[in-house]
């Protein structure tokens, strides 16, 4: 895959369907520098209990990992996702948190579907507020966790609680995400989605990518810290980390 | 076109007139909301703002000859923060915006007589800057005026373009050469101590001051928690100090921004209740 602008076949899949998968989005020397980043940020989280995130026997998730690794940092304008993002979002894009995402075998989600935002006063199926890109990093097998959308559901009207399921895997009409390392998938804010059982033999390894507007808020335990604020060397890299005028016009970008 | 000025038989929900008009309209005029004990001290608080001001140019805001906007004027004194919390204007804006509510900004607006404004100054406050929704289903802000002086329709009043909230978010807005010639504008003309609240998708432009009277208006714009606080208008430490109940956190945009409970509304907040 060259860089490239999305396709019309792509933007129209994500408008109709609330998803979208983007298949060898991290080409293979990307993805072994990709690993190596995540791999050394999983062991200083591990060595240091003090380092946000949770652990769980069913999830551990590293908070902010842009924080840990300047290649982590650089996945935020990934040449083959990021253009498909702003496409998507405006050109007032601007990060609202990131993470690691690691579930071991065994682990299970009971009644875990969810939206991600039910915000009162947005009208939802007609304004799109978020778009959450998810890389994979392993392999992520039939029954390995994988998550789950439900099509067209992003359709649906704020406050509209729609039916969950002890498995997962139950619900009808449910696309699993098992897709192999290197690729990455997009769902919209209003996308009803929930992480599946891992009944795999093989930890399933997402890093997560949340972005939005610029006028909304970041989670606060996402906010920069001096250091990766002092990193972001682009207006737009600033923009991106929620360091510009929210409500001013947007910067422009120019792709690496 | 008439406003429905009488207040609702419970002050601090909408009338069911009140909300049909609302919905239609996008805007409502509460004559009265600040008594005139209230109204003395509140004058004598944004006077102080302004003295202090108009000493020391460093302190933010706008200079032109036309107009001079005191920006974060709840950080000069603490009746002007209790303002953000009126008991009979908050729960009103409360139910139209959503218990998420939170302040966007804040200033204290001063329009001598004379200066000229033409047509090309209506606009809507989300359109071009709250991008990715759909504003015509949406009701992202809501701007609350408050009148220190008796503003007449030339008096500089604000006017708005009643039902255009509800238009899509590409409608062309006409060319006029002054904001007053916009065909169906109405001016929120209204005596001191009244307050006008609209939704900042509602057209809208300041008129012309061809009164001989310096308009005084404070401005509260209300909108999400989750929503970012106009740039420069983010609470200083020592406003936020300030904030001690749940609400006036929420208000300040210091409370978690998607998750968590809504404040509820207090009796604490009238003003002079000492909650700031």
């Amino acid at each position: 895959m060259t860089d490239a602008a999305p396709s019309a076949e792509q933007k129209l899949f994500f408008a109709a369907q609330g998803y979208l998968v983007v298949p060898g989005a991290l080409a293979a020397a990307e993805l072994a520098a990709v690993h190596r980043a995540a791999a050394a940020a999983e062991a200083r989280w591990r060595a240091d209990p003090s380092l946000p995130g949770v652990r769980r026997p069913d999830l551990e998730q590293v908070l902010g990992i842009m924080e840990y690794d300047p290649v982590l940092f650089d996945l935020i304008e990934q040449p083959r996702i990021f253009p498909l993002v702003r496409e998507l979002l405006g050109a007032d894009v601007m990060m609202l948190d990131h993470d690691y995402f690691m579930t071991p075998p065994g682990a299970t989600i009971p009644q875990g579907w969810h939206f991600d935002l039910d915000l009162p006063g947005v009208d939802h199926p007609r304004s799109r507020l978020m778009v959450k890109v998810f890389y994979v990093l392993s392999d992520i097998p039939p029954g390995g966790g994988a998550t789950l959308v439900l099509p067209g559901s992003h359709r649906t009207p704020g406050g509209t609680k729609l039916s969950n399921s002890e498995v997962p895997e139950d619900l009808p009409g449910a696309v699993p995400m098992a897709l192999p390392a290197g690729s990455a998938y997009l769902i919209n804010d209003r996308t009803y989605h929930s992480a599946g059982n891992n009944r795999s033999s093989v930890w399933r390894r997402l890093l997560i990518y949340t972005y939005g507007h610029k006028w909304m808020r970041m989670w606060d335990e996402y906010r920069p810290s001096p250091e990766l604020a002092a990193r972001a060397a682009t207006p737009h890299r600033r923009q991106l980390l929620g360091l510009t005028d929210p409500y001013g016009p947007p910067v422009a970008w120019e792709p690496a | 076109m008439s406003h429905p000025g009488e207040p609702a038989s419970d002050a601090s929900r909408l009338s069911a007139k009140q909300r049909r008009f609302w919905d239609e309209n996008g805007y409502l005029v509460l004559p009265g909301v600040l008594p005139p004990a209230e109204l003395a001290a509140v004058r004598r608080a944004a006077g102080e703002a302004e003295a202090r001001w108009r000493a020391d140019p460093a302190l933010p805001g706008t200079r032109i000859p036309e107009f001079e906007e005191i920006s974060a004027i709840m950080e000069y004194h603490p009746l002007l923060f209790d303002l953000a919390e009126h008991p009979r204007v908050l729960p009103l804006i409360r139910e139209v915006l959503g218990p998420g509510i939170a302040l966007i900004d804040h200033a204290f607006y001063i329009t001598p007589p004379g200066g000229v404004i033409d047509g090309t100054a209506w606009h809507t406050d989300v359109r071009t800057r709250v991008r990715g929704i759909h504003h015509a289903g949406s009701t992202m802000m809501v701007r609350a005026m408050y009148a220190l002086t008796d503003i007449a329709a030339d008096g500089g009043a604000t006017l708005v373009l009643p039902g255009t909230h509800r238009q899509p978010d590409d409608s062309a807005i006409p060319a006029v050469a002054m904001p007053e010639l916009m065909p169906g504008a109405v001016p929120l003309a209204c005596a001191a101590g009244s307050a006008y609240f609209f939704n900042g998708n509602l057209l809208h432009s300041p008129g012309n001051n061809r009164s001989s009277v310096t308009r005084r208006v404070l401005l509260y714009n209300y909108g999400h928690k989750w929503m970012r606080m106009w740039q420069g208008h983010g609470p200083s430490p020592r406003l936020a100090a300030a904030a001690r109940t749940p609400m006036r956190r929420q208000l300040l945009g210091l409370t978690p921004p998607y998750r968590g409970p809504d404040a509820e509304l207090t009796a604490a907040g009238q003003p002079g209740s000492g909650a700031s």
